[in-house]
Parts: structure tokens; C-alpha cells; sequence
């Protein structure tokens, strides 16, 4: 009979209730990033990754896309944040959001822009055809030399 | 159809590289000077065609056309994918450096033996139907064959990347298809136009 007033007590006391009760506060803000492949189809569900400020291994958040490619997180920190996301099926892109002092947007640093993918696709172009003319070049060459060894 | 960056085991990535080595040795014995100018286009091609993105359900999968590269270059399809995949890494983050190797080898293989098993179709007849069959079954055939290998590759990396494997062996059979029409297409383009580009070819 003398157990039952202890389990009440016990059960009932402030200490119970502190070492099990979870707070819960309602935040609204925070960076957010929205991503989507060139067709305007979101990337959902995919790897998120972002790393503080003050090196790129400094990991400070995982998690995924929603269905909407929508990620948001809550920075701590002035500085540049980098945002990596991954669908894991080879398709990546990495966004640097720079923040102030008073954790305030600045600017962003993507390159995710339509205008800028089709700079980097004249500039991949050229790259493949300034090799290829380079090892054309090496290969006359080599050739050439031959010749004249042979001579 | 890349692989990214840390999904990989060091093994597999190791033995990627040394076998994409090993094909770009022989794709540029095999190419000769007057061959270069064929494989920059055509790598070039391979590079644009990334980009070119086909939606299927909740993935997002684009032509590789390494069918048809493997088709026009023979083994030098090999350096012609090393570069577009080196480029594809560094400007668009599609794949990656450490898997370089795998991602060449899985893409140009088939290619190569695409180009083994319909070169001589493709060079003697002189129908374009048989050479649009012959150009479908090079483009899908190539891209069917990329799929198992990626998934094969990922399977390397563990059970937890079985589903991946699957759902990107399920989202390329579209692609395989649109593959086979281009590549069917182009080539009997090419015939109507430069016969002697598919006569040279294949080597």
C-alpha cells in the first residue's frame, strides 16, 4: 500500500516532467535554397549538404530536398555559406550564399543561371577543340620529327 | 549517366581508372592525325548532349550519344568521352574527378562494342533502313549496356545503392530509345550526305 503514494510522487514530481519534456518554438526565416534541372522539373528529394563558414569541411547541416527541390536552414554565422545538392544520379550543384554581420542576405554566388550555363557550355566547346587542336599539333610534330630523323 | 563524387568504394574507383586508361592508350594509337578533327566534334557533341535533359517521372536523366560516338570513332571514343566527361565534371558538377575513370569506362565500352558488333553492317550495306536499324540498335544498345554497368558499378558501393541502381536502370529505357532514333537518324543522314564518314569509321 506504501507504494502507491511513492509512484504518484514520484511520476508527478517536477523532475520527472523536466528530464522528459521537449520545448518546441515555432521559427519563420532562415536561408532557403530552391533547385531545379533545366527543364523547370524541382529536384526532390535529393542530398543537401551545407558547410559553415570558415572551411569547407566544417559540415554544419544534412538532409534532403522536399518535393518542391526547397531546402531551408538556419545560419549562425556572417559569412559565405556553401549549399551542395546531389540527386545522386551524377547531377550536382553547389551555391555559395554570402550572409552579414547581422545575418543578413549579401549576395549569392551560384552559377545556376541560364545565361551562365550557356557561357560554360561555349567555354567546355572550346576547351574540347583547343585539345584536341593541341594534340593535333603534338602529333604533327612528333611526326615531322620522325620524318626528319629518318632522313 | 554519372556517378558522383563519395558513392564509390576506392577499389572500384582504382580499377575505373586503370581500365579507362587503358582504352584512351589504345583510342589514341588508333587515331591519327587525320582522325582528330572527327573526335573533337564528335566529343564536343558528346559534351552539348549533356545538357540536353529528358524528363522521366521524379528522375532527370539526358543523351549521352555514346552509341553513336562509338559507331563514327571506333576505340577513339575513348579520349572523345575522357575529355566531354572531364569537361562535364568541372563546369556542370555532372559526375566527377575521382570517378572519372568508371564513368569513361562505362559510357565508351559499350560503345566500342556497339561498334564491334553493327560497324560491319553499318559500313557495307547500302539500305538506309538497315542502316536505321542498324544506328537504333548501335544508340540503345550502347545506352542499355552504359545502364548495367552503372548499376553494376553501384552495386560495388553497397546494398543501400541496389534501389539507386535500379531506378537508374528503369529511367534510361526512354533514353535508350530517343538514343536509337537520333543515332539511326544521324547516321543515315550522314550516308545520304558523306558516305565515306561511315566508311572510314569503325576502326
Amino acid at each position: 500500500m506504501l507504494m502507491v503514494p511513492v509512484l504518484l510522487i514520484l511520476l508527478t514530481s517536477p523532475a520527472s516532467c523536466i528530464a522528459h519534456d521537449i520545448d518546441a518554438d515555432v521559427l519563420l526565416g532562415g536561408v532557403g535554397i530552391e533547385v531545379k534541372y533545366d527543364g523547370g522539373a524541382p529536384m526532390s528529394w535529393c542530398d543537401v549538404e551545407v558547410r559553415a563558414p570558415g572551411g569547407k569541411e566544417t559540415m554544419f547541416q544534412e538532409g534532403t530536398t522536399d518535393r518542391n527541390g526547397r531546402f531551408f536552414f538556419c545560419p549562425d554565422t556572417c559569412g559565405a555559406w556553401s549549399i551542395r545538392v546531389d540527386d545522386g544520379m551524377g547531377h550536382a550543384i553547389v551555391e555559395t550564399v554570402e550572409l552579414d554581420e547581422d545575418l543578413e542576405f549579401v549576395a549569392v554566388r551560384g552559377e545556376t543561371s541560364g545565361a551562365c550555363r550557356v557561357s560554360r557550355a561555349i567555354g567546355g566547346i572550346g576547351a574540347i577543340l583547343g585539345i584536341f587542336g593541341a594534340y593535333s599539333l603534338l602529333v604533327r610534330r612528333s611526326g615531322t620529327d620522325d620524318g626528319a630523323g629518318e632522313e | 549517366m554519372h556517378i558522383s563524387e563519395g558513392v564509390l568504394p576506392g577499389i572500384t574507383l582504382a580499377a575505373g581508372a586503370a581500365v579507362a586508361a587503358a582504352g584512351v592508350g589504345a583510342g589514341l594509337k588508333k587515331m591519327d592525325h587525320d582522325r582528330i578533327p572527327r573526335t573533337a566534334v564528335l566529343s564536343a557533341a558528346l559534351f552539348v548532349a549533356s545538357l540536353i535533359h529528358v524528363p522521366v517521372g521524379y528522375a532527370n536523366v539526358h543523351l549521352s550519344l555514346n552509341g553513336l560516338a562509338g559507331l563514327l570513332l571506333g576505340w577513339s571514343a575513348f579520349p572523345a568521352l575522357l575529355i566531354s566527361l572531364f569537361l562535364q565534371a568541372i563546369l556542370f558538377q555532372y559526375g566527377g574527378l575521382t570517378t572519372l575513370g568508371v564513368n569513361t569506362f562505362n559510357m565508351a565500352l559499350p560503345a566500342v562494342l556497339c561498334a564491334a558488333l553493327l560497324g560491319g553492317v553499318i559500313r557495307k550495306t547500302r539500305s538506309n533502313q538497315a542502316i536505321l536499324f542498324a544506328g537504333f540498335a548501335g544508340g540503345a544498345g550502347a545506352v542499355v549496356l552504359s545502364t548495367g554497368l552503372l548499376a553494376l558499378s553501384l552495386m560495388t558501393a553497397g546494398e543501400g545503392f541496389i534501389v539507386i541502381a535500379g531506378t537508374v536502370a528503369v529511367a534510361h529505357l526512354p533514353v535508350a530509345v530517343l538514343e536509337g532514333l537520333v543515332t539511326g537518324s544521324i547516321l543515315v543522314f550522314l550516308k545520304s550526305v558523306k558516305p565515306e564518314a561511315l566508311e572510314s569509321s569503325l576502326r
